[in-house]
């Protein structure tokens, strides 16, 4: 083995040793044993590279991403059904083109006619929860909802406002424009917030309060507080075994 | 899956995901999203893996899937700016007769053609051997070598003609006890 080729095997021997007992090495390393010019080839290379791990090992990871991830994992089975849409999409898609059907333009997303704020946020954290961009800045979140015309909420309660996000998404369904962001509270529990372009469009006529009184109550596995706003429907959710009077007041207060 | 794998794996690989997806993205936005969208797809299909030495490729792999998909569907503006990312250096410097600013280093490190900068990232985070690296990103492993070898070559190139700024490379005494050439 020449110089040349030894060198090309050890610039990938890592200096942290942890090569050390592969065979792919084994005669370059003792090549560089008896080689003086290998050797202070080999020792200089090895300083260049502790200096790149040192300063790529000082790349600071943000720990309230850790955080939001491991509050992913937490989250309500149900919660992360969205995993598996894309399959389901695909297999349905796949069936109607065997069946000669072709798609003209993808279906709104049907939920029940002439339904509350309420069951409509039931219904879609129980069966159409996905995330459409997880990130942690809310900027981000409103300008991809934006950008896909979406609807947004004028004002966050200021509570909630002080919750890391995780991620959002928003649909096209039978009741209007819907767009959800996601937040993760203290306690690590998933808080939805849905917007609604249009509560009062195909949905049950409800009188909804301002945003300084939210109707508060449950329905199924969630507790929801329900507001209007800027002609928009709004609904906070979190699932009921993590939410108490307290915790949901918590989300309205500064 | 269960919880406590998914933790461990957290725990274990957060940090060392997130300084790879920097490398690739070069701003922390996008490191953080590619990060987290790895975690998502191991929550959805990590139950088939229950050998965390397969994890670790699976996770590397899919984050460097996510950023080249991720990449075709947009051009982000790349910031250039590192500073804000890197911690403070630790009082006891790093034992080694060659030296240079962290953030000169790292700032040559990201302005590397991609060619070279993920396998030398990979390299550099030490978590993956030669064969992982070629594993990861679907390549020879002969080509694997040839990269890294030709993008140390390119780094100190940037180094010596100050792209990093040449004052900053510093190349200290040896320590007691280092071998000489």
């Amino acid at each position: 083995m020449d110089n040349n080729k030894a060198k090309l095997i050890l610039s990938v021997y890592r200096p942290s040793g942890a090569d050390a007992s592969d065979p792919f090495f084994k005669e370059a390393l003792e090549q560089a044993a008896k080689d003086p010019q290998l050797s202070a080839w080999l020792a200089g290379e090895q300083q260049f590279d502790a200096a790149f791990v040192h300063a790529l090992g000082s790349v600071k990871a943000p720990e309230a991403g850790r955080t939001m991830i491991m509050a992913m994992a937490h989250a309500p089975v149900r919660s992360r059904a969205w995993m598996w849409w894309p399959v389901a999409i695909a297999a349905s898609i796949a069936l109607l083109i065997t069946a000669g059907v072709v798609l003209r333009q993808p279906s709104r997303l049907a939920l029940p006619e002439r339904a509350t704020l309420a069951e409509l946020a039931s219904n879609l954290s129980e069966h159409h929860a996905s995330i459409g961009l997880m990130s942690p800045d809310l900027v981000r979140l409103r300008s991809w909802i934006d950008e896909r015309g979406g609807p947004l909420p004028e004002r966050i309660p200021p509570g909630l406002e002080k919750l890391a996000v995780l991620g959002c998404q928003t649909w096209n369904t039978s009741a209007g424009k819907v767009s959800l962001i996601c937040f993760v509270g203290e306690s690590m529990e998933t808080v939805h917030l849905y917007i609604f372009e249009n509560p009062d469009q195909g949905l049950r006529q409800e009188n909804l309060p301002g945003i300084d009184s939210p109707r508060m109550l449950q329905q199924g596995a969630w507790s929801f507080a329900i507001w209007k706003d800027k002609g928009r429907g709004h609904v906070l959710g979190v699932p009921s075994k993590m939410a108490s009077p307290e915790k949901m007041a918590a989300y309205f207060s500064i | 899956m269960d919880g406590l794998m998914f933790q461990h794996l957290v725990d274990a690989w957060y940090d060392r995901l997130y300084r790879f997806a920097f490398s690739l993205a070069r701003n922390g936005d996008d490191a953080l999203d590619l990060t987290q969208q790895t975690f998502a797809r191991f929550a959805e299909k990590g139950q088939s893996l229950r050998d965390q030495g397969k994890a670790k490729s699976w996770l590397f792999t899919v984050l460097y899937r996510e950023f080249l998909n991720s990449r075709r569907v947009r051009v982000r503006e790349v910031s250039g700016d590192v500073d804000g990312f890197i911690e403070q250096q630790p009082s006891e410097p790093a034992q080694s007769s060659f030296a240079v600013d962290v953030q000169v280093a790292m700032k040559a490190l990201t302005e590397l053609d991609e060619n070279f900068r993920v396998p030398l990232t990979l390299f550099y985070l030490e978590s993956h051997s030669y064969k992982e690296i070629a594993e990861v990103l679907n390549i020879p492993i002969g080509t694997v070598m040839s990269r890294i070898s030709r993008g140390k070559e390119h780094l100190r190139r940037k180094l010596e003609s100050g792209t990093g700024g040449a004052a900053n490379v510093v190349q200290m005494p040896p320590q007691k006890g280092q071998r000489h050439g």
